[in-house]
């Protein structure tokens, strides 16, 4: 064996660590020590906006961000593959509810100390969790089209009424939704949707037209076909704003919430910069631009949106205690079962 | 066999006229050559007549039938390609028995027949080869088995030797004329090599950018080539430009006067004369009874084997004269360059050839 | 010795394969991670579950019907190309391997805009009177028909054509010389020694319709479902690897089977071509 001197080893040690080939822990360091973050989230609109509203005020302070793009089961499957790392590749991680609850109960997150993030003492209580930030959210409502439709239809059992045959749009892909839907309408629970089962056996003799994409819906909303269909009211409004004539209205059942969140890798190579960076997308200015852009409600209570925004996008305070409750244990474990009866019964 | 009859067969591609109102008539049992450079429209006449190529106008009768608007396979013509194309993905038994099946000819009948036909090119013995296994000259055979076996109508080949070697192509070339004569085969021969041309067909079609300008047996075409063409490309001819002065006499550019055969006929506008330059001699003194006779020089010469070329200056022309290596003492010392003398011929070697 | 080449062959290719075929032998734990445990409980489901095996009978035969019909649209094309002395034939060339320029996405929403209740096709037989109502053509089986042949049919040309080119034409016309019809011509001479062409195409298409998803999920109606749809639907929708995996494979070995045999039988049936 070579003879190795202590300073060559620790010369060597050093350079190691410099590439990030070592697992020092460097989350002891301070926040204003942030380098580089890894923010893996969805492409397209959110990406774009990430960069535009939320990420100046860190890149003005040298912090280099590097997206990673990525459809959210790939996201999952790979925060799950590092695992069992020291280090993994991501800092900040992206997640629709549903999905970072599951990655909670993986425990692949890590835990936040709320103290650290000056903007987290302005989050919506009701969307405050231990393992995340909300970044926005919106809810599911009654989208439909007021040419056809006179008076803002108040209840999901609209989609029930004969008067709308052959006019309500399904998307193929949304069978949880339309389970919790047609379970809200039927007597169900949010961890019962089973009686919703009957429900939508019912709505196929009325005659729903089923697409394969939103886009494919959302043609056949402009031409006429579909005159009304439940979707976020974020859709809605960007529907509208290119061109659409559609209306929203929130139903009396209790619209369901969707919350996009951020949270970071329990393994991040970066800590400090996932708390920077988390704070960033609590900024209030940011958030209406989120809100401006792209319809989705701001999760903070300083930021105010204009009022005709708010009156097309947001929901009152009673609407938003009114928000229908997710059980996303009970989901996750059915969903196998659910789309097996989706495209086995309902479909067929 | 049959006789075929073309008449005024033309063919147009736009504005080219490939082939230009060609007539002909094939006799039962005749071996006629069609020649000329590329492009001349020879193989476009030999398409038409086997029905791969349309007529724009014209007529096509083999033996008694008008098969002008007949598909190629309702013509029972053979022929024999240029690369012979064989089927091959079908051993040689299977190419010869080809038409015969298209016939719906019985299993022992086309066995029989393929058999002698194999036999006929010297091939039995190997009907179980796949083409790909023989070699150029056996593949050529079985192509001519293939385009016989069917007893066509009329035989056509088109440049079947051009794919051989010089040394089989003259045995191939005496192997086509024996059997075309024992089997009395109507034969239709397209070629661009006059040799060929002239030592295998009873008839040759001498044709030009579309147009016949002869026809006539070998010896007929060498000898009285019509037109300046057909005696430069069957052969080779030395050129006098100038024009008839009177009965035999054709009077030079330079001013001589070149006497010929007043009995021969003579072409209609302007003519040229032409020798042929085995009918040139080169001498330092004119010979007795000479008519034709001018002062030659010598510029160059070549030893061509059973030959000599002199090069000569004569009458501000340059010719070429073939001194016959007859006693193997022809050697190039006997001549030199800068040698002055006379080239004679006599007026029957002197031909008048349209310009 | 494993050259480079192998070498990524093998880490590329093989390699995730193997992941995959060790995901399909795992427990589907819903709402959690799966476990690394060795059933045979994911092949099992395919196995009793007979709307998947219809699932994949539809795979089966829309891929079967898109390839033949492919290979009859092609053959024509395939042989004009290869035939022709035109000076446009690199631009004919060019125009049969344009639309592959174009994502399978985009040329599904093409196909929507032309076959959709008010798309261009109902609104031109409206107009002119040759249709009262419109006709459902979008989300039948027959618009994902449409769609995935009008995708895989230019693979089928460009096979055919370099197969085709290298066919000396004086054979055709020595056949007919000899007294074959044109279509004893093609029978006899074209198609026989066209078959590598066939073959090659054939499969290289079979494949393609076999995977195809994009269209299906875009053309089909709402119970239309072909397999690489179902596989998507368990991983990405209910994260249920150990099941999409096993389907994958399933896919996989079918392709496999079906295309071997199919070549086995065309080789067969023209040994001599060979």
């Amino acid at each position: 064996m070579p003879h190795i001197s202590r300073a060559d080893f620790v010369r060597g040690a050093a350079g190691a660590t410099a590439l990030g080939l070592t697992a020092m822990p460097r989350l002891a360091l301070a926040a204003d020590e942030c380098r580089q973050v890894v923010v893996t989230t969805w492409g397209g609109d959110y990406d774009r906006f990430l960069k535009q509203f939320v990420e100046p005020p860190l890149v003005a302070k040298g912090v280099q961000v590097l997206p990673d793009i990525t459809q959210e089961p790939q996201r999952m499957t790979k925060l799950l593959a590092e695992r069992s790392l020291k280090k993994g590749s991501l800092d900040v991680v992206s997640f629709s509810d549903a999905s970072m609850f599951q990655m909670y109960e993986d425990g692949v997150l890590g835990s936040l100390d709320f103290a650290k993030l000056p903007n987290a003492k302005y989050i919506l209580k009701q969307f405050a969790n231990a393992y995340s930030v909300p970044h926005i959210f919106s809810a599911q409502v009654i989208v439909y089209t007021p040419d056809h439709i006179k008076g803002a239809p108040d209840s999901y059992a609209a989609f029930w009424d004969s008067k709308y045959k052959g006019r309500v749009g399904i998307q193929r892909t949304e069978w949880v939704n339309w389970l919790q839907l047609a379970a809200q309408v039927g007597g169900g629970s949010p961890s019962n949707y089973e009686p919703g089962k009957k429900l939508l056996m019912d709505l196929k003799k009325n005659q729903p037209r089923i697409y394969p994409t939103q886009e494919t819906l959302a043609a056949g909303i402009a031409n006429g076909d579909v005159w009304l269909t439940p979707d976020w009211r974020a859709r809605a409004y960007m529907w509208a704003k290119g061109g659409l004539k559609v209306e929203s209205s929130v139903p009396k059942e209790g619209a369901l919430p969707v919350v996009y969140r951020a949270g970071y890798a329990k393994n991040a190579p970066d800590g400090p910069c996932c708390i920077a960076y988390l704070d960033a997308m609590l900024d209030a200015k940011a958030q209406v631009e989120f809100a401006t852009n792209m319809g989705y409600v701001p999760t903070v209570s300083n930021a105010k949106l204009p009022e005709d925004l708010e009156r097309r996008i947001g929901f009152s305070e009673e609407q938003r205690a009114h928000f229908y409750p997710q059980d996303f244990r009970y989901i996750a474990k059915n969903n196998s079962q659910w789309l097996q009866w989706w495209n086995q019964e309902f479909l067929a | 066999m049959a006789k075929v009859q073309l008449r005024n067969l033309t063919k147009r591609y736009g504005d080219f006229v490939a082939v230009d109102d060609f007539s002909l008539d094939v006799a039962d049992g005749e071996f006629v050559a069609l020649l000329g450079p590329s492009g001349c429209g020879k193989t476009t006449t030999l398409r038409m007549i086997a029905g791969f190529v349309e007529a724009s106008t014209g007529e096509i009768r083999i033996g008694e039938r008008d098969v002008t608007e007949y598909p190629p396979y309702r013509r029972n013509t053979g022929m024999v390609f240029q690369g012979y194309a064989l089927f091959p993905h079908m051993t040689v038994f299977e190419n010869v028995a080809f038409g015969l099946r298209m016939r719906r000819l019985g299993a022992a009948e086309t066995h029989e027949r393929v058999a002698q036909a194999l036999k006929l090119v010297r091939l039995d013995g190997h009907v179980d080869r796949m083409p790909r296994q023989l070699s150029g000259g056996q593949q050529q055979r079985v192509a001519l088995a293939r385009a016989l076996v069917v007893q066509p109508d009329v035989f056509l080949l088109d440049e079947p030797l051009s794919n051989l070697d010089a040394k089989l192509r003259q045995e191939v070339r005496l192997e086509i004329r024996q059997l075309q004569q024992a089997l009395g085969l109507t034969t239709i021969f397209v070629t661009h090599d006059q040799e060929e041309a002239l030592t295998m067909a009873d008839r040759l079609v001498v044709m030009d950018r579309g147009a016949i300008q002869q026809v006539g047996s070998p010896a007929e075409l060498y000898d009285r080539p019509v037109n300046r063409f057909v005696a430069d490309f069957i052969g080779h001819s030395n050129f006098f430009n100038g024009r008839v002065c009177g009965p035999g006499e054709f009077k030079m550019d330079t001013g001589a006067i070149v006497r010929f055969d007043p009995e021969a006929a003579t072409p209609q506008g302007d003519v040229s004369v032409a020798v042929r330059p085995e009918r040139i001699s080169f001498g330092h003194s004119p010979a007795a009874g000479t008519i034709n006779c001018f002062e030659a020089e010598i510029e160059a010469v070549t030893f061509a084997g059973p030959r000599l070329d002199l090069i000569l200056r004569c009458e501000g022309d340059r010719i070429i004269a073939h001194v016959h290596n007859s006693d193997g003492n022809v050697a190039t010392e006997r001549h030199h360059v800068g040698e002055q003398g006379f080239a004679m011929w006599s007026p029957s070697s002197t031909r008048l050839v349209s310009r | 010795m494993l050259g480079p080449a192998t070498l990524f062959v093998l880490a590329f290719l093989l390699l995730p394969m193997l992941v995959v075929l060790r995901y399909s032998v795992n427990r589907y734990v819903p709402g959690g991670l799966m476990l690394q445990v060795f059933t045979l409980e994911n092949y099992a489901h395919f196995f009793q579950d007979h709307y998947f095996h219809k699932v994949l009978l539809t795979t089966v035969w829309v891929s079967v019907v898109c390839t033949i019909v492919s290979l009859v649209l092609a053959f024509p094309l395939a042989y004009f190309l290869a035939r022709t002395r035109s000076a446009a034939k690199s631009l004919l060339v060019m125009l049969v391997v344009f639309p592959l320029l174009v994502g399978n996405v985009v040329r599904a929403a093409g196909w929507m805009a032309l076959l959709d209740t008010k798309g261009v096709v109902n609104s031109t037989l409206e107009a002119l009177h040759i249709i009262k109502a419109p006709l459902n053509i979008m989300y039948t089986t027959g618009a994902v028909m449409i769609g995935i042949i009008s995708i895989v049919t230019p693979f089928m040309v460009l096979t055919l054509q370099s197969v085709l080119e290298g066919i000396n034409y004086s054979v055709e016309e020595a056949a007919l010389n000899l007294g074959a019809s044109p279509i004893r011509t093609f029978a006899k001479v074209t198609l026989p020694l066209a078959m590598p062409g066939v073959i090659a195409g054939t499969s290289l298409v079979f494949i393609l319709c076999m995977n195809a998803y994009a269209t299906p999920v875009l053309l089909g109606g709402p119970s239309f479902q072909m397999m690489a749809q179902t596989i998507y639907d368990q991983i990405s929708n209910t994260q249920n690897w150990p099941f999409g995996a096993a389907l994958a494979f399933v896919l996989m070995f079918v392709t496999v089977a079906l295309t071997v045999i199919a070549q086995m039988f065309l080789q067969r049936r023209y040994k001599s071509a060979e």
